[in-house]
C-alpha cells in the first residue's frame, strides 16, 4: 500500500532522526577560514568527548600507517596530519555516525566512495573539495530518512530494484510519493546546510539539464557513476543508466583521454579510507 | 613480461616497487617531493612520502598471469562492466564515452 506522504509534512518527521552533528554545518560555513575552523573544532572537542575520540581514532590510524606514534590530543594530530586532513576526518566521521546511529540499511561504503570521487572531480571546477566531500557523503540522506522511519516500505523499495530491476527513484515514488533526491533535499534544507549542498543532494540522481549546470550537482551525480561504474563497493545493484550530458559538458570531462588517473586516484583512495574509517 | 599500472593505497606500497607514474606532492602550491616515474622507491622515499601524507601512488607491476589468465580476467571485468550498464543506452553518446573510459581502465 503507498503511503500518502505530504512534502510539508516532512519536517516534522525529520526530527525523529538522530541529530546532525552540528559541527558540520558549522566547519561548512567557514572553509575559507583556517582560524575560524580551528576555533570550531576546538569548541567541539571541548564540549563533546565523543566527537574528540572519534577524530582521534582516525587520526590514529592514520598516524599508525605513517609511522608516528599514538597521540592522545586534537591540538597533537592537528600539528602531526595537518588541518586540512583534520577537518576531512571530522566531515567524515561526522557523517559515518550519524549514518551509524540511523542503525539504517544504508550503504555508507558506497556514500564514502562518492565523497571521495566528489573530491577528486572538484578540482576540475574550482570547488571546495571538502564542499565536495560532504554534498557526496551526504547524497542518499534520503535512503537513511526512508529506511529509519518507513524501514518496512524502504524494504519494498529495494525488492522492487534488487529483484525486480526497477529504476530506484521510481519504485520510491510508487511507494512513497518522492524519491530519496527529493526527500534528502528537504532534510538537508531543513538542517540549513548549503544551497549549493542541498541541490546536489537533491539532483544527483538524473539531473534536469538547469540543475546539471550547477557544478556540485554536476560533480556529485558523476561521482556517484564512477562509484557505481567501478564497483566501490562491489554490490549487484550498482548500475549506471544515463550520464547528464549537461553534467558531463559542465565538469569538462574527456573520456576519450585516459582516464586511469582519476579513476585509479578514486580507487585508491577508498581503499584507503575504507580502512581508516571503517 | 607485459607491465602493468596499479593504484595503491601508501599503506600497500613497499620498497623495491617501482612508480609507473611520477608521485609529485604540493603543499600551498609548492612542491615539497617529486618522485619520476621509473624510480624504485626507498625506505627512505616511503617515510618521506608518509610525512607529507601522500595516501597513494601508481607502481609499475610485472604482469605475472599467463595468456589464458589474463583473457580470463578480462573476460569476467567485460562481463561485470556489462551488466552495470545493462540499463543504459548504447547509443547516448556521453554514456557510452563513459562506459569506454571504464572499459580502458578495467580491461588491461
Amino acid at each position: 500500500m503507498p503511503l500518502s506522504l505530504k512534502l510539508e509534512d516532512l519536517p516534522a518527521s525529520i526530527d525523529r532522526l538522530p541529530a546532525f552533528p552540528r559541527i558540520i554545518s558549522e566547519l561548512l560555513t567557514d572553509l575559507d577560514d583556517d582560524n575560524s575552523s580551528m576555533l570550531t573544532l576546538a569548541q567541539h572537542v571541548e564540549r563533546d568527548p565523543v566527537v574528540a575520540g572519534r577524530i582521534l581514532s582516525a587520526a590514529n590510524r592514520i598516524l599508525y600507517y605513517e609511522g608516528w606514534p599514538e597521540v592522545r590530543d586534537i591540538y597533537t594530530a592537528v600539528s602531526l596530519i595537518g588541518f586540512k586532513r583534520i577537518r576531512e576526518i571530522v566531515l567524515t566521521t561526522g557523517t559515518a555516525s550519524f549514518a551509524g546511529h540511523c542503525r539504517a540499511r544504508f550503504s555508507w561504503e558506497h556514500s564514502l566512495a562518492v565523497g571521495i570521487g566528489a573530491q577528486e572531480l572538484a578540482p576540475l571546477v574550482n570547488v571546495n573539495p571538502h564542499v565536495a566531500l560532504v554534498a557526496g557523503l551526504l547524497h542518499d540522506l534520503g535512503h537513511l530518512w526512508m529506511s529509519c522511519i518507513h524501514p518496512l516500505e524502504f524494504q519494498r523499495t529495494r525488492l522492487l530494484v534488487e529483484v525486480h530491476g526497477k529504476d530506484v527513484c521510481a519504485a520510491e515514488r510508487e511507494l512513497f510519493g518522492f524519491d530519496h533526491c527529493v526527500i534528502g533535499a528537504v532534510i538537508a534544507h531543513h538542517w540549513r546546510l548549503p544551497a549549493d549542498v542541498v541541490a546536489a543532494i537533491g539532483h544527483h540522481h538524473l539531473p534536469s539539464d538547469n540543475a546539471a549546470t550547477q557544478k556540485l550537482v554536476a560533480i556529485t551525480h558523476v561521482a556517484e557513476l564512477i562509484a557505481n561504474a567501478l564497483d566501490l563497493p562491489c554490490r549487484d545493484i550498482n548500475r549506471v543508466t544515463r550520464l547528464s550530458p549537461v553534467a558531463h559538458k559542465t565538469l569538462g570531462v574527456d573520456w576519450s583521454q585516459d582516464c586511469s588517473a582519476l579513476f585509479g586516484a578514486i580507487e585508491a583512495r577508498h581503499q584507503y579510507a575504507s580502512v581508516i574509517f571503517s | 613480461m607485459a607491465i602493468r599500472q596499479i593504484y595503491l593505497p601508501l599503506f600497500s606500497v613497499r620498497a623495491g616497487m617501482t612508480l609507473a607514474r611520477s608521485a609529485v606532492i604540493t603543499e600551498r602550491q609548492v612542491t615539497v617531493l617529486m618522485l619520476p616515474a621509473g624510480h624504485e622507491l626507498t625506505e627512505n622515499n616511503l617515510a618521506q612520502l608518509r610525512a607529507h601524507h601522500a595516501d597513494y601512488l601508481c607502481i609499475a607491476e610485472e604482469d605475472a598471469r599467463s595468456d589464458v589468465l589474463r583473457a580470463q580476467n578480462i573476460a569476467t571485468q567485460s562481463a561485470r562492466i556489462d551488466r552495470i550498464f545493462c540499463n543504459a543506452d548504447p547509443e547516448h553518446p556521453e554514456t557510452r564515452a563513459f562506459c569506454d573510459a571504464v572499459r580502458a581502465y578495467r580491461l588491461v
